[in-house]
């Protein structure tokens, strides 16, 4: 049965939007919607493993190595869809003329099919704007938005593949064709120099951002959110002790240890214990992250001595009254590696990082590194 | 339609229900509402003022400027715009967070005329380099 036809005049009205196309040809848009996919697919992948870190399956728990396994994906994570905003804005550009193609819809297929692109212009335009507005921790929507961002991604990335899908043997002809001589075309520009440009874009804005998760580049970070050059005991802080509404702990202060032996450990004890250090980085869902030396006492220690082996499942729970980080749970590798931590770059830690104790583990999200202990639980 | 293709194809309707289910399922009514009005407020505002804008400025730049002139401008305002989108929310947010967060305590303004500075210079030297070579060109 073949398809319904949609009736419409063979010509569009009059003061239909007509647009020079000479720059915006199918090679141009080809080339940068192949970048902007893969861009997309990598953030997505690193997005589910950042989403693992929070929700793991108790048969697999996170591992320990490399320790800086999150810093690397986060990190990749927050840089593609940074990158990805001047890239979704140019291949928008570059179809924007399609948008008044007449007529509208050949056929109901043909609508559906633009409704689909419609779909995928709105999810990549909001997941790509509030995904950068939480790094900024600005959140001026009405959803919760870990879930929304989380949720929508799948719909985004099938939106991508059901359009690669559909315009598949245009993708291939066009990635075929050369982009074009060097000639200028609109505005004096080529389109070899508008891809050009586009890729500086990009590379501009990675630079003065990635800073905030490679040390190295900090010094080029001119528009990186965090920098830990800023930051007390040169490490970034997710959530302050005033914000957590946790105050300094006094002398009188314990760590509580439940488990089947359970003990209590004060301050002095916990304090002449920790012999035990390790490099490692603190890595933020937002994407920064930062190499730091911690002292403290093994983890692992504590959980032995309270009757738990390498196999048990630890809660710790925080000083801080409410709020979703103020409890974690850890176990399998990364309890292996972790410490109690007492010191961070040589000096007795920060209230604001964590003071009396905190958790800090390999290859593990910043947030799940449980600040101002009260209570270890083994089970 | 190959094979290949329906997979594809299949494989994104299904992500993009499963996705829909979720978000139908999981989250609240009035923020369901929510988000689909910046959805469509994020279309409007792209399509219906962005895009006319940076279509109307890149005829005038057509017209007004020379195309070896106006090759360059053209190049520097997309590195520029490019960066100047991701600024414009730090400039917006810049010192809104606590100093011990290390989070927007940059002066994000004046970095960004930094950057810019840097684009058109290094667009001026490239159309100088331009200007020096069609001149040896000429007989």
């Amino acid at each position: 049965m073949p398809a319904p036809r949609l009736q419409l005049p063979a010509d569009p009205p009059r003061g239909w939007p007509r647009f020079d196309e000479r720059l915006r040809t199918i090679a141009v848009t080809a080339r940068l919607g192949r970048v902007l996919g893969i861009a997309i697919g990598v953030c997505f992948v690193t997005g589910l493993l950042s989403h693992y870190q929070y929700q793991p399956w108790s048969w697999l728990p996170e591992p320990a190595h490399p320790a800086w396994g999150y810093r690397f994906t986060q990190g990749v994570h927050v840089t593609t869809g940074i990158a990805s905003i001047p890239l979704l804005l140019v291949k928008l550009w570059s179809v924007y003329p399609r948008l008044f193609a007449w007529p509208p819809a050949r056929s109901l297929v043909h609508a559906v099919e633009r409704l689909s692109v419609g779909l995928l212009v709105a999810v990549a335009l909001i997941e790509l704007t509030t995904g950068f507005l939480n790094v900024l921790a600005w959140y001026p929507w009405p959803w919760p938005f870990v879930a929304v961002h989380r949720f929508l991604a799948y719909v985004l990335v099938g939106s991508v593949l059901l359009h690669v899908a559909v315009k598949l043997p245009v993708i291939r002809s066009a990635l075929a064709r050369p982009v074009g001589a060097d000639e200028p075309v609109a505005g004096g520009l080529s389109r070899r120099g508008l891809l050009t440009a586009t890729g500086a874009g990009v590379a501009l804005v990675v630079t003065t951002t990635v800073g905030q998760s490679v040390g190295r580049l900090e010094p080029l970070a001119l528009l990186a959110p965090r920098r830990r050059d800023q930051a007390p005991q040169r490490v970034p802080v997710n959530k302050t002790a005033a914000q957590a509404r946790v105050t300094r702990a006094g002398a009188d202060w314990s760590l509580m240890v439940d488990g089947p032996r359970p003990f209590v450990l004060p301050l002095a004890e916990l304090e002449a214990q920790a012999g035990a250090e390790a490099r490692l980085p603190i890595a933020c869902v937002e994407g920064w992250s930062v190499d730091a030396h911690w002292r403290g006492m093994r983890l692992l220690d504590v959980v032995h001595r309270a009757g738990g082996t390498a196999d048990s499942t630890v809660y710790l729970r925080s000083l801080q009254p409410h709020g979703a980080y103020a409890h974690s749970i850890i176990s399998g590798p990364q309890l292996s590696g972790a410490l109690l931590a007492t010191h961070l770059n040589g000096e007795r830690i920060d209230l604001d990082h964590g003071y009396p104790v905190r958790l800090i583990a390999p290859d593990r999200a910043g947030v799940l590194n449980t600040k101002w202990l009260a209570r270890v639980e083994i089970r | 339609m190959t094979r290949g293709r329906i997979v594809l194809g299949g494989a994104g309707i299904a992500l993009i229900l499963f996705g829909a289910f979720r978000l139908l399922t999981e989250i609240a009514v009035p923020a369901l509402e929510g988000l689909a009005i910046w959805l469509v407020v994020a279309v409007a505002l792209h399509d219906g003022v962005l895009s006319p804008v940076v279509a109307l400025a890149g005829r005038v730049l057509h017209r007004v400027l020379p195309p070896r002139l106006g090759r360059y401008v053209s190049g520097a305002l997309v590195v520029g715009v490019g960066v100047s989108v991701i600024t414009v929310p730090l400039v917006w947010r810049q010192g809104t967070q606590p100093a011990a967060k290390a989070l927007l305590q940059q002066r994000y303004a004046v970095h960004l005329g930094w950057l810019w500075a840097a684009i058109g210079l290094g667009a001026a030297l490239l159309y100088a380099g331009h200007v020096v070579r069609d001149a040896r060109r000429r007989p």
